[in-house]
């Protein structure tokens, strides 16, 4: 049984064992040689003029972000590999009337299936997830990414709750449907939709905290999601880019706020919150596996040989 | 032989159709809520909808995976090709009808999002942020740019269909070389032409603004000095340099699929 299922997933192991080792290399090998970190500059020659934190970034970093922060589409690719054909294929060929029909009952089967292939497919994430996270460590500040939506799901926890989750999507709709490439479609539409949900629910998981700007600014490097609040006197709330009719936008607009009893307030999630952003998003993520894990074993089991 | 072409294809074919008339809705919706507004408030109009386009450079290989991978390997995969290709139909007259036919749809289809991409970017004309040359992502799915990169995911999955023969390692190898087609293309582009030296200090702060950006600005340099830029005229011309390339590739991909299908007997 365990043989039969690493021979049938023996390409999808060695694929991802492969260009997890790929990855984990030309990381290693940017992240050695981040040494000159502050020599480039991403101001592109606007003068003096773009100034502030953006200024000393790392060449290395910018160069390598666009494709790192590309591989949050990498659960879809596991959930069409990995999980897609999991089902769907043997329904297709038929090859489960000779395989349940053994001594071997089909949930025990199932159960195999799903759960030794995903123990590997976690596992994969898992490392997936330390890579990414040793290669953002050489970059000073950006080892806990709660402000990039892009970065945060790659670091963490957070890549083996989505592999588990893509994996067990595709063998769900494998299940379902019962054919392959239908799976797949519908394995990158339902992933895709779920990525989208969560990088909208994200700011939610947690209501931000709120301080109130008196004199004295305090230090916001540290925080994500940071946004500016105008509060009337009557606790009304307002953007300070346009501020309240009765104060217009234009240089009296401060001394008009400050007679009127306006106050300023930042809201922002400090960054000690990144593993609580982490646990509620794998959560939710582990939630939905279980979930779909049901509709997989549901789908495998329902139908008569 | 083109009803069963349709037959076995209308799911996809449908399903493209489905996304160009949603994306095309959401698109005109969005461009004419931006009637109007200028400066910031344009810019924060245009954002929302931004983050979800500025993924879609990544959508020619689905074309690879669900309509190039199947065409050919479905049908060595379950043996149906014996039948099809014994009628009276020749295997070049298949051939021909499957990858032309199918081919010139996915061409179409993306000529008609890059016009619905460009017409959206063109009613946010004032916002810096709809620059359609100096962004990479912004550059692939405006003008004829997306036709080609369509049609170059079809060919790559029928060409990697006709290879393996099997759906899956095909659609794993369509994937693959998409990835490295993409990156490459990404990098390579501001190749296409020469650039041009830029002063910043020659200009006023507006124009400086203006120009940089309109234009695809080559390499970092150091602050304050003259900057290597292409400017926005050359937008077509990028876009025809592309198109041609890619045009080229998804031939020689199609040269592939049908070497690759007539290779072996039936």
């Amino acid at each position: 049984m365990l043989w039969l299922t690493w021979r049938q997933y023996r390409p999808q192991a060695l694929v991802t064992g492969a260009l997890l080792a790929v990855l984990g290399v030309v990381l290693l090998v940017n992240g050695v040689s981040a040494d000159d970190y502050s020599t480039g500059t991403p101001c592109l020659g606007l003068g003096g003029e773009c100034g502030g934190a953006g200024t000393v970034t790392s060449g290395r970093f910018d160069s390598m972000y666009p494709f790192v922060s590309s591989l949050i589409l990498v659960p879809a690719v596991v959930g069409v590999f990995w999980g897609a054909p999991l089902l769907a294929k043997e329904f297709e060929r038929g090859t489960h009337k000779l395989m349940w029909t053994q001594s071997v009952s089909r949930r025990h089967w199932l159960t195999v299936k799903l759960g030794v292939v995903g123990l590997v497919v976690a596992l994969g994430g898992l490392v997936f997830g330390v890579i990414i996270e040793a290669w953002l460590r050489t970059f000073p500040g950006k080892s806990r990414p709660l402000d990039d939506f892009a970065l945060f799901s790659l670091v963490g926890v957070v890549p083996l709750a989505w592999w588990l989750f893509a994996f067990v999507l595709g063998a769900a709709a494998g299940a379902v449907v019962r054919k392959t490439l239908p799976a797949i479609g519908i394995t990158i539409a339902v992933s895709a939709a779920v990525l989208v949900g969560l990088v909208l629910l994200r700011p939610h998981y947690v209501a931000p905290q709120r301080v109130e700007l008196t004199g004295d600014v305090p230090a916001l490097q540290s925080v994500a999601a940071s946004r500016y609040i105008l509060v009337a006197p009557d606790g009304r709330e307002y953007d300070p880019l346009r501020g309240p009719a009765e104060c217009p936008p234009g240089p009296e607009q401060g001394k008009c706020l400050d007679a009127a009893g306006y106050r300023n307030f930042v809201e922002f999630q400090p960054l000690d919150r990144f593993w609580r952003f982490q646990w509620t998003e794998a959560g939710i993520l582990f939630a939905g596996t279980l979930l779909l894990g049901a509709v997989a074993v549901q789908g495998g089991v329902r139908r008569r040989v | 032989m083109y009803w069963l072409t349709w037959r076995q294809h209308r799911t996809q074919i449908l399903m493209t159709l489905g996304y160009l008339v949603v994306i095309g809705a959401v698109l005109l919706v969005h461009g004419i809520s931006a009637d109007g507004l200028t400066g910031d408030a344009l810019n924060e109009r245009f954002v929302p909808v931004y983050e979800v386009v500025s993924w879609l450079p990544v959508l020619p290989v689905l074309f690879g995976t669900f309509w190039g991978a199947p065409v050919l390997a479905r049908e060595f995969e379950r043996g149906t090709h014996k039948l099809m290709w014994t009628q009276s139909a020749t295997r070049w007259q298949w051939l021909a009808v499957k990858l032309g036919g199918l081919g010139l749809m996915v061409t179409v289809a993306g000529l008609a999002f890059g016009f619905m991409v460009t017409a959206w970017l063109n009613a946010f004309g004032d916002s810096h942020l709809a620059a359609a040359f100096g962004n990479s992502g912004l550059f692939a799915i405006s003008g004829i740019a997306p036709a080609a990169w369509w049609l170059f995911g079809f060919m790559l999955g029928a060409a990697a269909g006709a290879m393996t023969r099997r759906t899956l390692p095909a659609i794993a190898v369509a994937i693959a070389v998409f990835a490295l087609v993409f990156v490459g293309a990404f990098r390579s582009r501001e190749n296409y032409g020469t650039p041009e030296a830029f002063d910043p200090a020659s200009v006023s702060p507006a124009e400086l603004q203006a120009t940089l950006s309109d234009s695809l600005i080559v390499g970092k340099v150091p602050t304050g000095s003259v900057m290597q830029i292409i400017p926005g005229s050359h937008y077509w011309q990028f876009q025809w340099t592309e198109a041609g390339l890619l045009f080229a590739a998804a031939l020689v991909l199609g040269g592939v699929a049908v070497f690759g299908a007539l290779r072996r007997r039936v």
